[in-house]
């Protein structure tokens, strides 16, 4: 007989392990890129591609430099590039796309020892990065055009616009980049801009401004707006992460605490001249990047708490960074940024929050 | 009501393979192998020498301490030999070879009925002591000890372990359904010398069987049967406890702190064979199961028996991976299957599917080990804080609290090896506090 | 533009002044006062801080000698001119001690395997799993927790799967023998060169089954020892460093080659030892 295997107890172990995770969330985050790529053109589809191809270059590079077994193949540098790509507006280059993806797996993850011992999350390192060194890449006033006013397949011309969405593609892969641009700002922008050109003594609601100028909630979760490529489809994200809850691969703390405070704050805060308790909270949680960032840039495991309580500090930071940033502060967005911070913060979070020990009663 | 603890997972249970299979006496050995360290606590001290004539159920090792137990020879025949041999625990440790005469001649008053209700608690429980019965469930601990809680220490109600919420053993099922009055009446001695009048027994949900007959068989005793939630680690003492009474043992206590004693039904029905019958403990029941044989079984088999002819009873195949003695959660990977049987062997399993060799990957940090531990600690600080010899800290997050029940390991995605971390942390912890 | 450079620049430089200020004034009013002594030994120690003398650092053990009726000889580590520099500064005698080295008592070549162990790569880990996997239970497991807890980087695992000990390097600081579980690791004086290279308490027989360079208890080399410094107990012979003489009659008489004399190769590595006996 063979020599008997020999180890610890347990002998048995659960049959989910980093790589049936890592790719369970990697197929739940498809239906929004495909959903952009039917919306931005292949050109999208080419960007989330590259991104994806430059982050597994780069996790393998870092394996052979250090000697250590491949990586790859457990999908969280496929998860990483994914990510990037998904958070970077549909018109960026190639050039700046495969710098950021490698941004993401190199300073977001590598730098700090691969994965589990990264401190922030690694695509929005690459999108901070990018956002950085090219801000006029990640925030544009002028997004590229996309078919806001027709439903998916509904006509007939629905075709031949494909067929011209890829001619502007393969235009933008020669290098005109923004050929078909046309000057349409992102809801969040259009609503803050329209705020803060309001009198001061307006008593008009932020619904009344989605209302005034042409924001369908519809679209909104559908897809068919402006933004980046993978955030615009809230409702397939909303499925995708519902899913995710479901299988108990993230948390639902998180999701649920997170988009909750940003819904009651934006409602509560004033934004420009609206005033207090005049804002929209269905618009806020359905518009920009919230969606992907509440249900899968906020939950990565290895940048959140680990406790219950600690998941739930750290999701009530997050949204309300994200209204304070959307509200009051420079950008229109703030998803990246506010999720950014409270990682800092995870390790603070995380030595107050301790799990209560059996035997042990709180006085 | 189902009731339950917090924490725990439930891991395919695999109890169907075994479970419908009656206990079956298997055939006495020639020659037995009696370890020396067979329980918790200081080995035994051999009282016989190599030569000398044993006979069935005759002491061969006293206990070697307070925390200690006997040893008595399940057959009759001849001492050949005394000297280290592999046993369940690790490489060698002493051992007492009887050889089989065939001749089954009990010893001198074993084997003889008695009535164990005219008896004292204090003369039943110097019968349990020199019966050599220790915690049948695997933990191995003298059951003496137990039952002898400190003055100060007021116990109100006695708990049967009878959940066995380890996946594949059968063996207390089995001995639930087939031979209940055993248990029973075992668990009132435990109850008389206990002074207690109010007894439960703990019973998963998945053992609805067992569960009824426990509740016919104790009501006229004031004994109540519980239905528990099927949930790993269900059996370990302290959860039981808290799923049953609610109370939760302060941490570094002992189940006594909240007035509890908990046994398990194999130890009970050893303990009415000692009291009533005069048999101390000799045999125990076995569950052979696993997807490296290919015929399951439930063995009531004596101690010190070889495993390996019992394995190729039930059709030990070719190229099995591993081979576990106990449950797959908590029990001992072996060797080779040429170990004697000890007392606290529920079952032998021998696995080919699923085993494989774990390579551990960093923490991801995923909390599955922190939302499942049933004691509330944070398994994934402990195993980093172990990675590099941190022991103080990890003493300070609570280290020695940890019941090695393997949950968080079994749902760790990297594969890390926690439970032997922690052990390690717990064995260094425990060396400095000696310093 | 031009503004926009010196307004920041100036901006920079006053803050620059300021803090550099507020710092200097915190260290004049919350300097702590310390004996200049422990200073000057600080400098002196190895600070390596590896624990060896028990104090939490070398800054702790120069406190204690100061401070305390501490001999500078606790240190292991610390080179002998700086000692008496030490002992100078402390205005006592310095006692010349023997430099010591580490030495590992075991030879294996191959132990066979009782089984495949899966788990976590440390030798304390593993002998938590079923006892150890080698067959010895005496011998180097060769996961080399010995060596990732040497400071000075003087114990390395070799390709034979043993630890070997750098001879310049090691200061006997005694780390890798207090973490090793199987106690095959001892430190010995440095002029000392003849060892058991074998740590087994097994009888002869068993131990012949499972290596070939061990001591099976035979007691030859007790009775060739001149000086009367070898004992053999459970049927490991064992050598008193303080009344060997170096002679290496043990060396010739040992039947499997288990006793080392390391003075052919003192500066070399102990595999040398090894190489050497295979050529014999």
């Amino acid at each position: 007989m063979a020599s008997l295997l020999v180890s610890n107890s347990p002998h048995i172990r659960s049959e989910e392990d980093i790589k049936a995770i890592m790719w369970t969330v990697v197929m739940m985050l498809v239906p929004a890129g495909l959903m952009g790529t039917v919306v931005f053109g292949w050109y999208a589809a080419l960007l989330i591609l590259v991104s994806i191809f430059t982050a597994v270059a780069c996790e393998h590079l870092v394996n052979k430099i250090r000697k250590l077994p491949t990586t790859i193949g457990d999908g969280s540098a496929v998860l990483a590039g994914m990510l990037f790509a998904y958070v970077i507006p549909p018109n960026t280059s190639i050039f700046v796309t495969v710098l950021g993806s490698a941004a993401t797996i190199l300073l977001g993850k590598q730098l700090f020892g691969g994965l589990g011992c990264n401190i922030w999350n690694p695509a929005l390192v690459g999108r901070a990065f990018v956002s950085a060194a090219y801000a006029s890449v990640i925030f544009l006033s002028t997004w590229p055009r996309i078919r806001i006013d027709k439903t998916l397949g509904g006509d007939s011309g629905w075709l031949s616009e494909r067929f011209a969405a890829l001619q502007n593609s393969l235009a933008q892969i020669m290098g005109n980049i923004n050929v078909d641009a046309v000057s349409q700002a992102s809801p969040l922008s259009i609503v803050k801009g329209a705020a803060k050109a309001l009198d001061a003594n307006a008593t008009t609601t932020v619904s009344e401004l989605v209302k005034n100028n042409d924001i369908s909630y519809m679209n909104l979760l559908t897809g068919h707006h402006v933004g980046c490529i993978g955030e615009t489809s809230a409702g397939l994200l909303i499925l995708g992460g519902l899913i995710l809850i479901a299988m108990k691969i993230v948390d639902w703390r998180i999701p649920f605490f997170y988009i909750g405070t940003v819904a009651l704050l934006s409602w509560i805060m004033p934004i420009g001249n609206v005033g207090w308790f005049h804002g929209d909270a269905l618009f806020s949680v359905i518009s920009g990047g919230l969606m992907i960032g509440a249900f899968f840039m906020a939950t990565d495991f290895v940048t959140s708490p680990m406790t219950p309580l600690g998941k739930g500090i750290f999701a009530v930071g997050c949204g309300l960074l994200t209204v304070l940033i959307r509200n009051f502060g420079g950008f229109p967005e703030g998803v990246c940024y506010s999720i950014l911070l409270m990682n800092t913060c995870v390790p603070l979070i995380d030595r107050f929050c301790t799990p209560r020990l059996f035997g042990v009663v709180k006085k | 009501m189902v009731r339950t603890f917090r924490g725990g997972v439930h891991p395919h249970d695999s109890k169907d393979m075994s479970k419908d299979q009656p206990i079956k006496q298997a055939p006495t050995p020639d020659i037995v192998y009696l370890s020396l360290r067979q329980h918790l606590g200081a080995p035994s001290k051999a009282v016989v020498k190599v030569g000398d004539l044993v006979k069935k159920g005759q002491i061969v090792a006293e206990p070697g301490g307070f925390v200690s137990s006997a040893v008595h020879s399940p057959v009759s025949g001849k001492v050949k030999e005394i000297k280290p041999h592999p046993h369940m625990m690790g490489p060698l440790a002493d051992a007492v070879v009887v050889e089989n005469d065939g001749k089954d001649e009990w010893f001198e008053g074993c084997n003889v009925a008695t009535n164990w209700e005219s008896m004292t608690p204090e003369q039943l429980k110097e019968k349990i002591r020199m019966s050599g019965i220790v915690g049948l469930g695997g933990a191995t601990f003298p059951t003496h000890v137990k039952l002898s809680p400190p003055p100060e220490k007021k116990i109100d109600s006695a708990i049967l372990n009878g959940v066995e919420c380890e996946p594949y053993l059968t063996a207390d099922y089995r001995l639930m359904i087939e031979q209940p009055d055993r248990v029973v009446e075992g668990f009132r001695i435990i109850m008389k010398v206990l002074g207690v009048s109010k007894g439960y027994i703990g019973v998963e949900a998945n053992k609805p069987d067992a569960y009824i007959i426990m509740k016919e068989k104790g009501a006229k005793y004031g004994i109540e049967a519980v239905m528990l939630k099927v949930k790993y680690p269900q059996g370990a003492e302290k959860q039981l406890i808290s799923a049953i009474l609610g109370r939760e043992v302060p941490s570094g206590g002992l189940p006594m702190d909240v007035g509890c004693v908990v046994q398990n039904v194999g130890t009970a029905a050893a303990i009415y064979d000692a009291c009533a019958k005069n048999i101390p403990l000799l045999t125990r029941i076995m569950t052979v199961s696993g997807d490296g044989v290919s015929h399951t079984a439930n063995y009531n088999i004596v101690l010190g028996q070889m495993l390996g002819p019992i394995l190729k009873e039930c059709g030990l195949k070719d190229g099995i991976r591993k081979l576990v003695f106990g449950g797959p959660m908590m029990g001992l990977a072996e060797p080779s299957e040429n170990i004697p049987l000890a007392k606290g062997n529920s079952g032998v399993l021998a696995l080919i599917a699923g085993v494989e060799k774990y390579e551990p990957r960093m923490c991801i940090r995923c909390s599955r080990c922190i939302d499942h531990c049933p004691m509330g600690l944070n398994p994934s600080v402990l195993s980093l804080l172990s990675d590099i010899s941190d022991f103080t800290s990890m003493e300070k997050h609570h280290a020695m609290d940890c019941i090695e029940c393997g949950v968080c390991t079994y749902m760790c995605p990297s594969r890390r090896m926690i439970v032997q971390q922690i052990k390690l942390g717990k064995q260094r912890i425990l060396a400095s506090r000696k310093k | 533009m031009l503004t926009t450079v010196i307004i920041s620049l100036s901006i920079l430089g006053v803050l620059g002044v300021l803090f550099g200020l507020g710092l200097a004034y915190a260290s004049k009013k919350f300097s702590v006062e310390t004996d200049p002594r422990v200073d000057r030994i600080c400098e002196l120690l190895p600070n390596a801080n590896c624990g060896a003398c028990g104090f939490a650092g070398c800054n702790a053990f120069a406190e204690q000698l100061v401070h305390g009726s501490l001999d500078v000889n606790t240190c292991k580590v610390c080179a002998s001119e700086a000692k008496s520099v030490i002992s100078s500064v402390l205005g006592k005698e310095l006692v010349n001690q023997e430099r010591e080295i580490a030495v590992i008592h075991c030879m294996r070549e191959t132990i066979p395997a009782r089984f495949e162990y899966n788990g976590i790569q440390d030798c304390r880990s593993a002998l938590l799993v079923n006892g150890g996997f080698t067959t010895c239970q005496y011998g180097c497991l060769g996961l080399g927790t010995c060596a990732t807890v040497c400071p000075f980087e003087a114990l390395y695992m070799g390709e034979d799967g043993l630890p070997h000990v750098v001879d310049e390097k090691c200061t006997g600081c005694g780390n890798c023998a207090k973490v090793c579980p199987r106690g095959m690791i001892t430190i010995a004086p440095m002029s000392r060169d003849v060892h058991i290279l074998c740590n087994s308490k097994h009888d002869g027989k068993y131990t012949i089954g499972c290596c070939n360079h061990g001591c099976i208890g035979c007691k030859r080399c007790e009775k060739a020892c001149p000086a009367g410094a070898i004992a053999v107990k459970d049927f490991l012979a064992c050598i008193d460093y303080t009344k060997c003489v170096v002679c290496g009659a043990c060396v010739d008489v040992c039947p499997t080659g288990a006793i080392g004399d390391y003075s052919l190769f003192r500066g070399k590595q102990s595999a040398k030892w090894r190489s050497g006996l295979a050529a014999k």
